[in-house]
């Protein structure tokens, strides 16, 4: 055997291992998939595995087929979009001069970390929210979220590991902070950035809390919340005890809760991919000569 | 990248603008002191685009149309189904709540009137709502559920039917095996011991499930009314008294005995051995509809109709029937039937119109609830033997069906036997309907008070821990070996956790209850 | 050799500024502004945990208690059992669950052949987006001791079918693993990101100086992805003592209580059946004191062995 061909037999417990971890994580969003096309009786009878039972269509017709849909559609690419780069902004901003030697550092630090354990509650964000006059705007599913913490630090410590003879060169040409941040440090983060970006959009698109609280208006419903809104009989009706209250017509189809979690999935899952041909080797070539 | 920015930000204008325009046009009010009332509506996100949204559509329109001769005037608040405790809460704690609200949640009730938030009701009833005061009087028992600490605080709007828990079996395979429905726990224990054995549906032996059950979802969990009834007990805990005290239903004497019956069909596979870890019900669910079940405890919910509707798309000769409880020693049935309470419509006590408010409500209890859960005559339903009976299912679904489940605040219609049959398309399923209807109420008794009306101390000290301990206890003392000794320990753990602090502050409100009679 | 300048950037007004460490203060104003607006401003309501909140008098008019609520929440019978069951749980995650991303970004590393590297990640990551309530429902399908796919599994080599969720041990053991499948893949991206910045003629340089594909693990990729493992170190840390609500509740029932019990699902019940708010604010500060101090302490040590930590 070649010794390629041995390299490559090494490799094979690796290729089985990581394929046999994706396939089980592909294998129940296939079955919810063939589940959204399913008949009702028969997902309740167990019977849908992989492949769809009594196929209909129904389910994505009661989800997409309705105005008030595409409306929260709209205002859910809104405010992923807008607010993403919002966010990014903020924390690159925010990051950069967190990660040089300025005075005062270690306190701002922890002036910040302690927000990401300690927060209000529900009802102070709310009372803030309103008094600031953003409740029931787009602005309030923007704004409380401006900067994760989190997503913070993790650009800090990346920008903390660019090396400092760039900085110092860009100097010497007379370049000041904020051109160094612009010209310099964004483009060797990008990697970085696209990953913060994608947190940070998968949050925004994800967000239901949120919207719930602060939008009354049903014309800014984000998708969560339209989506949500159709799905009953879950965690909260399980508490109340046997002897249900509800009334029994509203049943809502289980193949109707599968299309829901399809419908919000995809999008997010469409992306990724496209994102990944800039997760390339060689960000840095160049750049350490010297 | 420069042309990006400039496309996004033309995006983002666009948007802006388009999010902005929607501003509703606010309604000139030309009438002279109309007195305006918000009123809290569940948005169930079941409303199409074409009728409106829930603040706005023809029922709206229709409402404030009758309200203008008594000169009000109604704003809808819609507040999304699933988070309405939270936004409740969040309502109240911001001086926003709406003038009326409504809530699932009993424990919702009794925290907002302890802490002083809520108007007290009585006076206003007796004022301004006689068509209210009819209502309850055909309802005994109803209005007391929306008492706390003796005071009105909540007014229950009722519902379609009673509440009941019953035993169901499939009668095709009772018919099959020659036999007849069980009178009694030896019947019903032989039955089981039948269905496994012998397979009557031919489901294969290893798969039939004789009993059903699980620990979540809408059954009745590992409580078997009809077998209950056998060792005495109701699932309601005030109407047992055992030498003139009350208990929660887990400690009433003859329960422990309960369990040991339990653990027996447990170990000899009667019923399904995973009923432990089935917290939604869907395993149940599954034995049930899939026709491998033979018998199941549940509510009333699933009496009318789909239990038997779901299961004949497996099986077509299924039949499910419900059986009477089983009686104990002494030859006495212990069946109870609850009125069930729907929603509990508070006032917060900032509301400026109370008057008003008992106004709505009042025309509610009469011609509004009526109206919005039927729909107008000819058009959504038609008049059969003294029972409206629904036109075309779809078209009430999307026209009506929101304003009844949402808008009617009081439910004054009544559905029985009769109506169950009658609007059944399958002749087998309406026949059903109707026996399981009149044997789940023939012989059951009304209790006189069927809760508590007060928030017992104990319960916010240990409820959470008493719960859960319960039910791990009895679910564990039923899959034990040795049920006895289980349920023994359950029970010394359950009163040294504040168990016994409970027991005696049960009893001593309900002697205050008792007396005040 | 270096990133290209622009000698017009001499032009810039940024020149005026005497201090450049001025214009890195300027840059840190909307952010503060942001911390202050969004989150300092409602701090306030941490102080419910030393009032008896009622609802209807709001913050400023509800009774000061003290310590009155931590008292209770110490008499809690089931407070130690919660507390330790939590603790147990997440350290369980944290030895078990934590380098898992890691390696499993190690992993994709090794790998080169293009397409399987795309595919596989843009499903590795799929579970995170399900919600517990879904994810829940599928793991009791999967491990079912009746029709689950395990178990059938499992029966058919002849043993007997495990009670996963019925067995306090095995419900551990389900907890932790799940908790991994579902957030491995996504977890794993802020390391392959990371492991793509490497910059590849250090491998180079490394293979000239005799490194199998081992050496190049333990001297090229791992020192310089370190800073990145130390960070998510010092916040898992962080989060030691809180527990998402979903992922236990899910999997909870009663045959479990006594392991699966944890501070998020108590406090849950609490404050549901009881509209304890006041309670469930001390129980959230006691967490939010312990986890910073857990992050004092991480970020301490880990400065020690020559990282950057993140205060």
């Amino acid at each position: 055997m070649s010794k390629g061909m041995i390299e490559k037999l090494k490799l094979l417990p690796i290729y089985i291992l990581i394929g046999f971890i994706a396939f089980t994580c592909v294998t129940p969003f296939i079955t919810i998939i063939a589940t959204s096309f399913s008949g009702h009786s028969a997902i309740l009878t167990g019977k849908v595995g992989l492949w769809p039972v009594d196929f209909h269509i129904n389910a994505y017709k009661a989800v997409l087929m309705d105005a008030k849909f595409y409306r929260s559609l709209m205002v859910t690419i809104f405010v992923t979009v807008i607010g993403t780069l919002l966010n990014l902004c903020l924390t690159a901003l925010t990051a950069y001069p967190l990660s040089k030697n300025i005075k005062g550092r270690k306190y701002i630090m922890t002036f910040i970390v302690f927000t990401m354990l300690f927060s209000g509650g529900l009802i102070p964000n709310y009372f803030n929210v309103r008094q600031l006059g953003l409740l029931d705007t787009v602005w309030a599913l923007i704004l409380p979220s401006g900067i994760s913490t989190f997503n913070l630090i993790i650009l800090r410590t990346f920008f903390m590991g660019i090396p400092k003879e760039l900085e110092d060169a860009a100097f010497m040409d007379g370049a000041g902070q904020a051109r160094i941040l612009w010209k310099v440090y964004v483009p060797l983060s990008k990697t970085v950035l696209l990953t913060l970006g994608l947190f940070y959009a998968v949050a925004h698109w994800n967000s239901y809390m949120n919207a719930m609280i602060y939008i009354r208006n049903s014309e800014l419903y984000t998708l969560q919340v339209r989506l949500r809104q159709l799905v009953m009989g879950d965690m909260a009706t399980q508490l109340t005890g046997s002897l249900s209250n509800e009334d029994q017509q509203v049943l809502v189809l289980e193949s109707v809760k599968a299309a829901i979690v399809v419908v919000s999935t995809i999008p997010i899952i469409a992306v990724y991919p496209w994102l990944q041909k800039y997760f390339v080797k060689g960000v840095m070539i160049g750049a350490l000569k010297g | 990248m420069r042309r990006w920015t400039v496309l996004l930000l033309a995006a983002t204008i666009l948007l802006t603008v388009l999010s902005g325009c929607n501003k509703k046009v606010a309604v000139e009010d030309n009438e002279q002191h109309m007195t305006e009332i918000s009123v809290e509506v569940f948005d169930r996100g079941s409303i199409t685009s074409s009728e409106g949204s829930m603040e706005d559509n023809r029922w709206t329109r229709w409402v404030n149309e009758q309200m203008q001769q008594y000169n009000i005037r109604v704003k809808f608040v819609p507040i999304p189904r699933k988070e309405e405790e939270t936004m409740l809460n969040l309502l109240f704690a911001s001086n926003e709540a709406p003038d009326i609200c409504y809530t699932y949640k009993l424990s919702l009730v009794c925290n907002f009137a302890e802490a002083g938030g809520l108007l007290e009701l009585d006076k206003l009833v007796k004022e301004h709502g006689p068509d209210l005061t009819e209502f309850y009087e055909t309802r005994p028992g109803l209005l007391d559920l929306g008492k706390y600490k003796g005071k009105q605080y909540g007014l229950p709007s009722g519902s379609w039917v009673d509440g009941a828990h019953a035993l169901a079996v499939r009668k095709d395979w009772v018919d099959a095996l020659g036999k007849a429905l069980p009178e009694n726990r030896e019947e019903y224990y032989h039955l089981l011991k039948d269905f496994k054995e012998k397979d009557p549906g031919n489901v294969g032996k290893e798969r039939v499930i004789p009993e059903t059950c699980a620990v979540g979802g809408t059954g009745a969990g590992y409580n078997n009314i009809a077998v209950l009834s056998s060792f005495g007990i109701t699932n309601y805990e005030l109407v047992n008294t055992f030498d003139g005290k009350v208990y929660p239903m887990e400690l009433q004497p003859g329960y422990r005995d309960y369990v040991i019956f339990m653990n027996k069909l447990y170990k000899e596979g009667l019923i399904s051995n995973e009923f432990a870890v089935d917290t939604d019900g869907k395993k149940s669910i599954e034995h049930t509809y899939g026709g491998l079940a033979g018998a199941w405890s549940g509510n009333h919910s699933w009496l009318y109709g789909s239990i038997n509707e779901e299961t004949r798309r497996t099986v077509p000769s299924a039949e499910w029937t419900f059986v009477n409880n089983f009686p104990d020693e002494s030859g006495k049935i212990h069946k109870v039937i609850a009125p069930a309470v729907g929603v509990y419509n508070i006032v917060p006590k900032s509301c400026e119109n109370p008057d008003a408010v008992m106004i709505y409500l009042n025309w509610m209890a009469k011609e509004g609830g009526k109206y919005l859960m039927n729909g107008a005559e000819g058009e959504h339903y038609t008049l059969l033997d003294g029972y409206n009976i629904p036109k075309d299912r779809e078209y009430n679904t999307k026209t009506l069906a929101y304003a009844g489940q949402n808008m009617a605040l009081i439910r004054p219609d009544y559905y029985d036997a009769g109506y169950y049959e009658l609007i059944s398309d399958d002749p087998v399923i309406g026949r059903l309907s109707k026996d399981n209807f009149l044997r789940m109420k023939d012989g059951a008794i009304t209790p006189e008070f069927s809760i508590l009306d007060e928030v017992l101390s104990a319960d916010i000290k240990y409820g959470t821990t008493l719960s859960s301990l319960t039910k791990s206890g009895i679910v564990k003392a039923i899959v034990s070996d040795d049920p006895g000794r289980e349920y023994d320990k359950f029970k010394a753990e359950y009163l040294k956790s504040g168990g016994q602090e409970k027991i005696d502050e049960m009893n001593e409100v309900y002697k205050r209850m008792s007396s005040g009679r | 050799m270096y990133p290209r300048t622009n000698t017009r950037l001499v032009k810039s007004g940024v020149s005026l500024f005497k201090d450049k460490n001025t214009v890195l203060y300027i840059m840190l104003i909307p952010g503060i502004i942001y911390y202050i607006a969004f989150h300092y401003m409602p701090m306030y309501g941490l102080l419910m945990a030393f009032k008896d909140f009622n609802i209807f008098l709001g913050f400023g008019e509800s009774p000061w208690v003290g310590l009155e609520n931590f008292k209770i929440l110490l008499g809690m019978d089931d407070i130690y059992r919660v507390v330790y069951n939590t603790l147990k749980l997440n350290l369980l995650n944290l030895f078990c669950g934590f380098p898992m991303p890691i390696i499993l970004a190690l992993m994709i590393n090794e790998v080169k052949n293009r397409h399987f590297n795309k595919i596989s990640q843009s499903l590795l990551y799929l579970p995170h987006f399900f919600s517990w309530v879904i994810a829940g429902s599928i793991i009791s399908a999967v491990l079912s001791t009746s029709t689950g796919m395990v178990n059938n599994i499992i029966k058919f080599l002849g043993h007997e079918p495990i009670y996963f969720l019925g067995d306090e041990g095995w419900w551990v053991f389900t907890y932790v693993i799940s908790g991994i499948w579902k957030d491995m893949g996504w977890n794993s991206i802020i390391y392959v990101a990371a492991i793509s910045n490497i910059d590849p003629q250090l491998y180079d340089a490394a293979k000239v100086d005799g490194a199998n594909r081992i050496h190049s693990l333990f001297n090229v990729t791992l020192p310089s992805i370190a800073g990145t493992i130390c960070t998510m170190l010092i916040l898992q840390l962080g989060k030691l003592l809180t527990i998402g609500f979903e992922h236990p509740y899910v999997l909870q029932n009663p045959m479990v209580y006594k392991v699966s019990e944890v501070i998020s699902t108590y406090i849950y019940k609490i404050g549901i059946e009881k509209a304890q708010y006041s309670l469930t604010t001390a129980m959230g500060l006691f967490q939010s004191v312990v986890g910073l101090i857990m992050i004092f302490l991480a970020n301490a040590l880990i400065k020690k062995m020559g990282e950057e930590g993140i205060l």
